[in-house]
């Protein structure tokens, strides 16, 4: 009897352990409809974070919208006929385990023709998972400069850390300032880079660089980096960090009366949450990758279809960013004709797509879109650079 | 020092060693029949299957509660990375290195390590990964914050690496069984449950800690090192993130500690039920992980596999477990006597 | 070391000294690892922006209504769901609290959505100059608060009844119990008590930098880095532990650069919990 129930015990056992070690078998079958040769949708996907510390919800929206309008017109033509595309969203929840693992499994058990990026680090990380399984990703979010050499199946069209620096620097020279810069980052990849590349930058347009510092992300005390400031009378401030940081440090520097006349808050002045500053925030700059008066195409639809949901020109313009990508992997995959990888990914190479961002033309995986200097003015952010069409750039009231 | 005699011996073990040996060499042969979605995801489960039971050994049968797993798990990714990145040694060399590397950090550790007990002892090693993340983030011979990307025409990939992730799992699964019916399991748990007893009858609680927190710490790493083939890219905010701790004792605690087939099910629940199935469902996913874990402590604290167990073999459990006694968890517990 | 990155260290160690005196108190007294309790410092920060932000109240005057609020939370949570947890085996409270702290961070970020709020005050970026230093007055207010609320809980637990039946139920609640103490409800209270703390440490935090619904992890490090460093059972540890905390990360910024701060902090919370558990401020007779 005992023994009996033991055996069953042990059945019982091997069943979960083959369920866990094999178990994946039912589930890849019921998903190899989603193969994409068979008449069927054709399946892109993207693994992008929609909780956790980044939430990404504006450029999700615009990567919908682009697959509703491709949609709407009957889909795209693919081997002479018409296929409707569906767009696998998973939420990685911030954590770059979840989204390679997702990545792995869009790729390999769903079978997509094509990926969307997510934002920043978990990007650079995509890449390698992209170029591992020969899958064709197209994303934003990420400067030009930040995406690694890699094997050729990222690409990346977005602003260039390069512009962005050289427009701050044409702005802050019309500021009057002594032209001496305090330069401060996380201490991640992106940050390190975008750090040399602002410092480098800023060189060649005239300024000193007198101080370059990199704190961790989730900094809360910058005495250190502001009594740098201070000491060596930089008027100039670039911060470029984790949104959380720069609203410490813009506190303790009025705090600490440290006032620079012209501060750019590069990744983390863009959040709306921002205007919860008040007044400090104001005159801070931002760089901005789309604007509502810069007479970008389709601004009319993003502001139509998502102008009540998102109030402010950051939203907006990562809305913008996801229809823009979402719609050079479209438009490729309508131009191979085909939903083979290779012929996605050759006819990215030679992508004449004109979107959200403007037109679009590849240079080693690369793809530059303009851009805008914005600056905070009593709880929104207003254009000023460049100024045809913006406002004129106001003193730094907030710090000073 | 003499072996006691043990009820729970050698002989009992027959039946559960066998269906391993038999489900490993399955499992092995399965291997050309499966697709690639099918061997990456597998891969996957069965990394995840290693870092559970490894906890398991370590805290269920050793009653040392880690969150520490994501620096062994680090050690070996990175060891296994930096071998292939920066000398020509084949893949099998950075693979062991992975596991020698990581029982390194653990005998290096031990030292202060061992001097904690119970909370504190999961603090410190929380502490300690950590510190391990950070400080890969700033050590730039190993690729600084974006990590290091494997050659990938020297790395086991497809069929083969599925292959090495059953072995792993495999050997993780023997060591918990070994540890379920052997006298040393027997004074693990004895040290687990009544320290100041079971020094006094000779057991070496130092000793005995140590043997259960250096082998575990070394499949965690082999299980670094198949992570780091799989991603093929690693970074310390992948490989050696906190979540591979947190993992590990989810999935353990899910699915029941100190048992041997706990993991095994709480590896299924934690990754189907909560990982797969709500990962497009946003803010909801995070309420209904949230609350199915408070629900599963609180109404269920032995795990999901004792539940099934016991309602397997109702009868007999119900005769011999009194009310009494599997409130307070001691031997007789339905925890232990629904170990197969 | 400069005298004004002595000063920052020790004026931010006032905060983090707060945020561990809660999480020392519930692992003190209840044995309770905690992995909530960053959300609860959060939920402080969001109650008070209720009163803050849309209703114009000073933070300060909203901190006691915050406290008592996330107090009136976390009461039942302990009576009810985590003292049971307690019974189990030793690891179902991290679980449970790990549970928790998910279902908190959904709850902010479906109430109160995902982008970063701060409690504006006039004092949040206004400085005063004290000996030739420049300080940043709200960090001066959050040490000041801090010493007042560690003296409070100090003579809470060793003036009053109900503070010798925490001691008590602390020491043995076997023995607490059959002198008559009911421990469900010390345990309930002190828990209770220590949400009121973390909670006045979010509103400080949120006034003094900013928060979103996952700031708790980091508060929640730091809160254990100061329970590690101090000890249990010793409130004016936790303030010198908070402290030595403070200057530890300045100092580690000063000699070694930002980006090897969190390998200073963390290696040396490891190695005084390693080399001295009962805390780097007691005495080992104590511990």
């Amino acid at each position: 009897m005992i023994r009996s129930t033991s055996r069953r015990i042990h059945a019982l056992g091997a069943a979960a352990l083959l369920a866990a070690t094999a178990g994946c078998a039912g589930n890849a079958s019921s998903s190899s409809g989603g193969k994409n040769d068979d008449g069927g949708p054709i399946v892109i996907g993207t693994s992008i974070s929609l909780s956790g510390t980044t939430v990404l919800n504006q450029i999700r929206d615009g990567y919908l919208l682009a697959v509703q309008k491709v949609n709407a017109e009957g889909g795209l033509e693919v081997g002479g006929k018409k296929r409707k595309v569906e767009l696998k969203v998973l939420d990685n929840r911030s954590d770059t385990n979840t989204m390679v693992q997702q990545v792995r499994s869009l790729a390999l058990t769903d079978h997509v023709v094509g990926l969307l990026g997510s934002c920043c680090q978990q990007n650079i990380d995509m890449q390698g998972q992209a170029d591992a399984l020969k899958v064709p990703l197209v994303m934003g979010a990420l400067p030009v400069e930040l995406l690694p050499k890699g094997k050729g199946y990222t690409w990346d069209s977005f602003q260039s850390l390069a512009d962005g620096a050289k427009d701050f620097y044409t702005v802050a020279a019309g500021a009057k300032t002594d032209k001496k810069t305090l330069i401060v980052t996380n201490n991640d990849a992106q940050g390190i880079s975008t750090g040399k590349l602002w410092g480098a930058t800023g060189k060649k347009a005239g300024f000193t660089i007198a101080a370059t510092k990199a704190v961790p992300t989730g900094t809360t005390d910058f005495s250190d980096v502001i009594k740098a400031g201070k000491s060596s009378h930089a008027q100039v401030l670039i911060a470029a960090m984790a949104p959380p940081d720069c609203f410490a440090m813009w506190k303790q520097m009025k705090a600490l009366a440290y006032k620079p006349k012209v501060a750019v808050g590069v990744q983390c002045a863009q959040t709306p949450g921002w205007g919860s500053l008040g007044k400090l925030g104001d005159g801070t700059l931002v760089q901005l990758n789309w604007s509502d008066t810069a007479g970008l195409p389709e601004t009319n639809l993003i502001v139509s279809k998502y102008g009540k949901k998102y109030t402010n020109l950051t939203d907006l313009g990562s809305v913008a960013l996801g229809l823009h990508e979402a719609t050079i992997l479209l438009d490729a995959i309508k131009s191979a004709g085909s939903t083979d990888a290779d012929a996605i990914n050759k006819a990215l190479a030679k992508s004449t797509t004109v979107s959200a961002q403007g037109p679009v033309k590849f240079v080693d995986n690369k793809s530059v879109t303009p851009t805008f200097i914005g600056q905070w003015e009593g709880g929104a952010i207003k254009q000023v650079w460049p100024a045809k069409g913006g406002s004129p750039l106001a003193s730094l009231t907030g710090l000073g | 020092m003499k072996t006691p005699s043990v009820p729970t011996g050698a002989s009992k073990a027959l039946w559960p060693a066998a269906s391993l040996a038999a489900l490993t060499v399955a499992a092995f042969a399965l291997a050309p029949a499966l697709s690639l979605g099918q061997l990456d995801l597998s891969v996957t489960l069965l990394t995840y299957l290693t870092i559970a039971q490894a906890w398991n050994v370590l805290a269920g049968f050793s009653g040392q509660i880690s969150l520490g797993a994501a620096a062994f798990m680090a050690t070996g990714g990175y060891t296994t990375a930096l071998t292939l990145v920066h000398t020509g040694l084949p893949w099998p060399v950075a693979f062991l290195g992975a596991g020698v590397g990581a029982a390194l950090l653990a005998l290096l550790l031990a030292v202060p390590l061992l001097r904690l007990r119970g909370d504190y002892f999961a603090v410190g090693t929380l502490a300690v990964s950590i510190a391990i993340q950070a400080l890969l983030s700033n050590w730039n011979w190993a690729g600084g914050a974006s990590g290091l990307t494997l050659p990938t025409e020297r790395i086991p990939s497809g069929g083969n690496l599925y292959q090495i992730a059953v072995l792993v799992a495999a050997l993780a699964m023997a060591l918990t069984l070994y540890v379920r019916h052997s006298a040393f399991g027997l004074r693990l748990t004895a040290v687990r449950d009544n320290e100041p007893a079971a020094a006094g009858l000779g057991v070496s609680v130092y000793w005995h800690r140590l043997a259960a927190l250096v082998p575990t710490s070394a499949l965690t790493g082999l299980a670094g090192a198949v992570i780091a083939f799989q991603f093929v890219v690693i970074s310390p905010d992948g490989v050696a993130s906190v979540n591979w701790s947190l993992n590990a004792v989810l999935m353990s605690v899910v699915g029941g500690a100190g048992t041997v087939l706990g993991p095994v099910v709480g590896v299924g629940v934690v990754y189907y039920g909560l990982t797969r199935l709500l990962q497009d469902q946003q803010t909801l996913s995070l309420v209904i992980e949230g609350l199915l874990l408070v629900l599963i402590v609180r109404f269920a604290p032995q795990g999901v596999w004792p539940l099934v167990c016991r309602a397997v073999r109702f009868p007999a459990a119900r005769r011999r477990v009194s009310p009494a006694t599997a409130e307070t968890g001691s031997d007789s517990s339905p925890q232990r006597v629904c170990q197969p | 070391m400069t005298l004004d990155v002595l000063a920052a260290g020790i004026l931010s160690g006032g905060l983090y000294a707060l945020i561990g005196l809660g999480i020392s108190l519930v692992f003190g007294v209840l044995g309770l690892m905690n992995l909530a309790h960053g959300e609860l410092v959060i939920a402080g920060a969001y109650l008070a922006s209720l009163l803050v932000v849309d209703s114009g109240w000073d933070p300060l005057l909203a901190l006691p209504l915050a406290m008592a609020g996330v107090a009136l939370i976390a009461y039942p949570l302990q009576r009810y769901l985590l003292t049971p947890l307690l019974r189990g085996d030793k690891s179902a409270p991290l679980v449970g609290t790990f549970g928790l702290s998910l279902l908190a961070q959904a709850l902010f970020q479906g109430v109160f959505g995902t982008h970063p709020k701060s409690l504006p005050a006039s004092y949040a970026d206004s400085g005063i100059s004290v000996l030739g230093l420049r300080i940043q007055t709200i960090y001066l207010i959050a040490f000041a608060l801090t010493t007042v609320l560690c003296a409070a809980t100090h003579l809470v637990l060793t003036r009053t009844r109900a503070g010798s039946a925490v001691r008590a139920a602390s020491a043995d609640p076997a023995t607490a119990a059959v002198l008559g103490i009911n421990v469900s409800t010390v345990y309930a209270m002190t828990f209770a008590g220590a949400a009121a703390l973390a909670a006045a440490g979010g509103v400080l935090t949120g006034v003094a930098q900013s928060f979103t619904p996952t700031s708790g992890l980091p508060l929640l490090l730091t809160g254990m880095a100061v329970m590690a460093l101090a000890g249990i059972g010793s409130v004016g540890g936790v303030l010198l532990a908070g402290i030595a905390l403070g200057v530890l990360q300045s100092a580690s910024v000063q000699l070694f650069g930002g980006g090897m701060r969190d390998v200073v902090v963390y290696l040396a919370f490891f190695l005084v919990l390693a080399v001295r558990p009962q805390g780097l401020f007691r005495k080992a007779a104590t511990g």
